[in-house]
């Protein structure tokens, strides 16, 4: 697709007119708006999920004035969500912030001063003040940075050589930890390489779709939408759905199943059974293409050493295996029969077996969906790999139809979080800081010395919370984020990090959110199509948007941020002598210098961008968001993380890696699609050395806490269709609020009962770690069965989060978010 | 010593351009997030929300905006029925005195296209007895 930027807009504004809908509504302003045909479109990918849908945004005398979906976007084919629709307005909340603020006191920093209007020179300059002394007292790992899977490409990018090959720590990680980390490790586990296997286009082939915990029609509505077109149009579609609670995606299902917390564990042991005990196993695929393995268990919850359910666990934090063989495999899974299952579970027994039946139906096109509710648990990264036992069980992987597919949280968790490597361990396509030929790889590419990448892993997010808590952790910047809110354990494991004397605290965001009220120091963050961006959505697409309107005078974009930022150290001030040594024409050199202005991110002319506006080529003086996305490209190009170049991304609706020869890739590892499988391979896992992927033998282990005689509910919290994580954009389009105010604790009508209250009653919701208020609902969009309860966290005038523990899975230190014992009383 | 130099230069440069003097003069500001207290506050649950049970269509705000829901949306829409249709259809819209489903929402055969089945996850109804949180600034014009 080779059309020109003007083209390319005409051709847009002809199908935008094309799909107007809703002529017979009142619609005064917008026929003034369609009548005037001044307003200017342009593409951008939705703000919000990891779906990824394009939309058209709508321009007019510097001010976005419509969005609607992009009808050129294979992702949503003209449709959006609710949210995605009213992306118009998310960026003029009357209390945008323009100005950076300062706690002070006459005149002065003070930890315990009020936010105090300082210019932007003022701001950074206060930082870099407090970041050099840390770093001259205290060493590398005293500063850090939480970042985002909402962070363009380049703004992970740039992050991650500032930390890495800058201030010589590992010590940054996006909330990506909170969301996809268990992800990661599944893949990285199972096939030795990040991110799913199929794409989207499996939704329109696949007969059975199977969603372990996930809500779709609230979470990724637009593949639901895709889903249910399927289910409803094909007389041999069928849909099964898991969850801990009924839920809108209850309403498509053919086949709806309540499991007890944490159960999925056994039920996924049980299918594999199943499929083994029915001689469904794929035996040619699986002697082929896979081997076994025995992983090891009672690996603890991820919590502080100190805490007794650490001290108990026999291998708290390990992820080593052993080989097996597929007879070993068979008498491990052997005793999650149906019978036992069904007990454990809850689950009604045909339903269970009606759902094996079809995994093993060699005829039937199986499609299994997940996200948060397999994510965050403490055996995620396990239930990752159970998942793909099934489908490598069966060979039903990477052919249209046959698809594994974990979905994504964030818009760009796949893009930049985790191909970029914003964690604390990794580094970009799928390499990691421990490993010395890695570190050497990307030093050479950031033309840096060898050793200056740190060899430990750095603080991960929860990590991160408890270190700033213990004084460990003292200068902390967190971006398009908002972790004071999301995070759980708020009261006793993040505040306090954030209030902590010792520390210094920053919050980059467009609005003042909850953590950025905890913060030293608020810098007002351009947003969107405020700057130029591209992501990376579920399915490996890539895609780019150009700035399109001016932020509000005062803000500005994350990258502006930590580039200006990188000024202000000088190489001499950063590093220890012996690696300036190495290369000593450095050390006067500043780190914008030695990571931006190096030759390489500083190549492209501003004449390259063929936008009108730019705002950090125009600062910095090169296009500078084509200079870090053509350096990192390299770490991938020819390894399987192909990225296509710089300026197809802008003139396509995106496209899959690895892309080769232009061209991109729908499905990984499988002749004919992945142009890293050679002729006659039929399948190639090629990130295991071995090019076989590993089905691993895990057990079912308890939650870290189950529910007692006090705390007598598991209460799952998580997200709804119209607000997105913290509602630090969407509570501030009025129609987004008015359809969904207030959180509500969602509770079987017989438990509200039980505790003497009704539907609309007020409650206080307590855990050993706090108290919120809220309002019960029991007739809402989601039913829970008694002894569940779940709470959305948008509302930030209810911190829900606050009650959970902050048990992670051990080996992708992802909290659970989903299984905290609660007690509800009538206030 | 040129070393030094350059780093006395420097910090003089720096404090010359970085307007401090304007900023230690600024006043406090008063800024809130959307929860209006302190983050350790156990805030009372607002007042439930309210949805009429039937209302005139409202208007839209901006070109292409989905219609929002002028009463309460609790009606079913499942494997074995879709409740909007039974009011919204090209059928019956007229009858019921309610707004049609777009064009561009049905097939040929002016059945209702299966994309555009799960009605409430592009419209949503609105509380009658809440106010925005903070104004928004966002203009069509």
């Amino acid at each position: 697709m080779s059309i020109s930027r003007r083209e390319f807009l005409k051709a847009n504004a002809a199908v935008a007119a094309a799909t107007a809908v809703g002529v017979t509504l009142p619609v005064k302003l917008v026929e003034a708006a369609e009548q005037k045909d001044d307003i200017k479109w342009d593409k951008a990918p939705c703000r919000f999920c990891g779906v990824g849908c394009s939309v058209l945004v709508g321009t007019k005398n510097g001010k976005v004035v419509a969005t609607q979906g992009d009808p050129e976007s294979p992702v949503n084919k003209g449709l959006n969500c609710i949210k995605g629709y009213f992306l118009s307005k998310i960026m003029y909340g009357k209390d945008r912030l323009t100005t950076p603020l300062l706690r002070m006191t006459d005149g002065k920093y003070d930890k315990e001063g009020e936010f105090t209007p300082v210019s932007w020179d003022t701001a950074l300059d206060t930082m870099a003040e407090k970041w050099k002394h840390t770093l001259k007292t205290k060493g590398p790992t005293a500063v850090g940075m939480f970042g985002s899977g909402q962070w363009t490409i380049w703004e992970g990018y740039a992050a991650s050589k500032l930390h890495k090959a800058g201030f010589l720590t590992n010590n940054l990680d996006p909330n990506a930890r909170h969301c996809m980390a268990s992800a990661v490790g599944g893949f990285m586990r199972t096939f030795g390489i990040d991110e799913p296997m199929g794409c989207y286009d499996d939704l329109e082939a696949a007969d059975h779709f199977v969603l372990w915990g996930a809500n779709m029609a609230e979470m990724h509505p637009i593949l639901w939408a895709r889903l249910s077109d399927r289910r409803l149009s094909s007389p041999t579609s069928r849909v099964h759905v898991l969850s801990t609670f009924q839920n809108r995606s209850f309403d498509l299902a053919d086949n709806a199943m309540v499991f007890r917390p944490q159960t999925d564990l056994v039920i996924l042991n049980y299918i594999a059974n199943y499929i083994i005990e029915n001689d469904a196993v794929n035996k040619e695929f699986v002697s082929k293409h896979t081997r076994f393995v025995l992983g090891t268990t009672d690996i603890g919850y991820g919590l502080r050493p100190e805490h007794p359910l650490e001290q108990k666990a026999k291998n708290p934090g390990k992820g080593s295996s052993t080989p097996i063989s597929f007879d070993e495999y068979a008498k491990f899974v052997s005793t999650y029969t149906l019978e036992y299952t069904a007990k454990m579970s809850g689950v009604e027994p045909e339903k269970l077996e009606e759902m094996a039946k079809a995994y093993a139906d060699p005829n039937i096109k199986v499609m299994s969906l997940w996200t948060m509710g397999i994510n965050q648990h403490t055996r995620g990264v396990w239930a990752n790999n159970m998942l793909y036992n099934i489908h490598l069980l069966t060979g039903k992987i990477a052919t249209p139809g046959n698809s594994p597919f974990s979905l994504t949280g964030q818009p760009s968790a796949c893009g930049t979080a985790r191909e970029v490597g914003t964690f604390s361990h990794r580094l970009p396509a799928d390499m990691v800081v421990k490993n010395p030929k890695h570190r050497a790889i990307t030093e050479k590419l950031w033309q840096v010395p060898a050793g200056t990448i740190p060899p430990k892993p750095g603080y991960h997010a929860v990590l991160q919370s408890r270190m700033l808590k213990d004084g460990k952790l003292n200068c902390y910047w967190t971006m398009c984020t908002n972790n004071v809110q999301a995070g759980a354990n708020i009261n006793e494991e993040i505040l306090p990090g954030f209030r902590n004397p010792e520390n210094f605290i920053v919050v980059s965001d467009p609005y003042p959110t909850v953590s950025a009220m905890a913060a030293d120091l608020i810098l007002p963050t351009a947003m969107w199509v405020e700057k130029e961006g591209a992501y990376g959505n579920a399915e490996r697409r890539t895609h780019m948007w150009h700035q399109q309107v001016k932020p509000p005078e005062g803000a500005k974009s994350d990258l502006w941020q930590l580039v200006e930022f990188s000024k202000r150290f000088k190489v001499s001030e950063v590093w220890p002598s012996e690696l300036i040594a190495k290369q000593p024409d450095l050390a006067d050199k500043t780190l914008y210098d030695v990571l931006f202005a190096n030759g390489e991110v500083n190549k492209f002319p501003t004449s390259d961008c063929k936008a009108e506006l730019n705002d950090e080529s125009e600062a910095f003086g090169f296009y500078l968001q084509k200079g870090l996305f053509e350096e990192y490209a390299q770490f991938g190009r020819g390894h399987a993380h192909d990225l296509a170049d710089f300026d197809t991304y802008h003139e396509t609706r995106g496209l899959r890696w690895p892309v080769v020869n232009g061209k991109e890739t729908l499905r990984r590892f499988v002749e004919g699609s992945d142009p890293y499988v050679k002729a006659g391979e039929g399948f190639n896992f090629y990130g295991k050395p071995d090019g076989k992927a590993v089905i691993f033998a895990l057990p079912y282990e308890p939650a870290a806490e189950e529910p007692n005689e006090e705390f007598d509910l598991w209460l799952s919290t998580g997200r709804v269709l119209e607000h997105w994580h913290t509602g630090s954009m969407t509570a501030r389009v009025p129609e987004l609020h008015r359809a969904y105010p207030d959180a509500q604790i969602f509770l079987h009508p017989e438990d509200a009962k039980a505790r003497g209250v009704k539907r609309g009653d007020e409650v206080l919701v307590t855990s050993p770690r706090g108290e919120i208020k809220t309002r019960v609902e029991t007739k809402g969009r989601n039913k829970p069965p008694r002894g569940v309860a779940f709470m959305p966290f948008f509302d930030a005038r209810q911190l829900v989060n606050k009650l959970l523990l902050d048990a992670t899975d051990p080996l992708s230190k992802e909290t659970d978010f989903k299984k905290c014992p609660v007690k509800v009383t009538k206030v | 010593m040129k070393k030094l130099l350059t780093a006395v230069a420097m910090l003089f440069m720096l404090n010359a351009c970085s307007g401090q003097q304007a900023a230690t003069q600024a006043d406090p500001v008063n800024i809130a997030s959307l929860g209006q207290s302190e983050i350790t506050d156990v805030r009372a649950a607002d007042v439930a929300p309210t949805y009429p049970k039937r209302g005139k269509s409202i208007e839209r705000t901006f070109v292409h905006q989905p219609p929002l829901i002028p009463h309460k949306a609790g009606y079913p829409i499942n494997l074995k029925k879709n409740s909007c249709m039974n009011c919204h259809s090209p059928a019956k819209a007229k009858r019921m005195k309610a707004t049609e489903i777009d064009a561009s929402h049905l097939l040929a055969d002016s059945k209702l296209n299966k994309h555009y089945y799960n009605c409430t996850q592009c419209h949503v109804p609105q509380a009658d007895n809440k106010q925005p949180l903070v104004e928004n600034y966002f203009s069509a014009q």
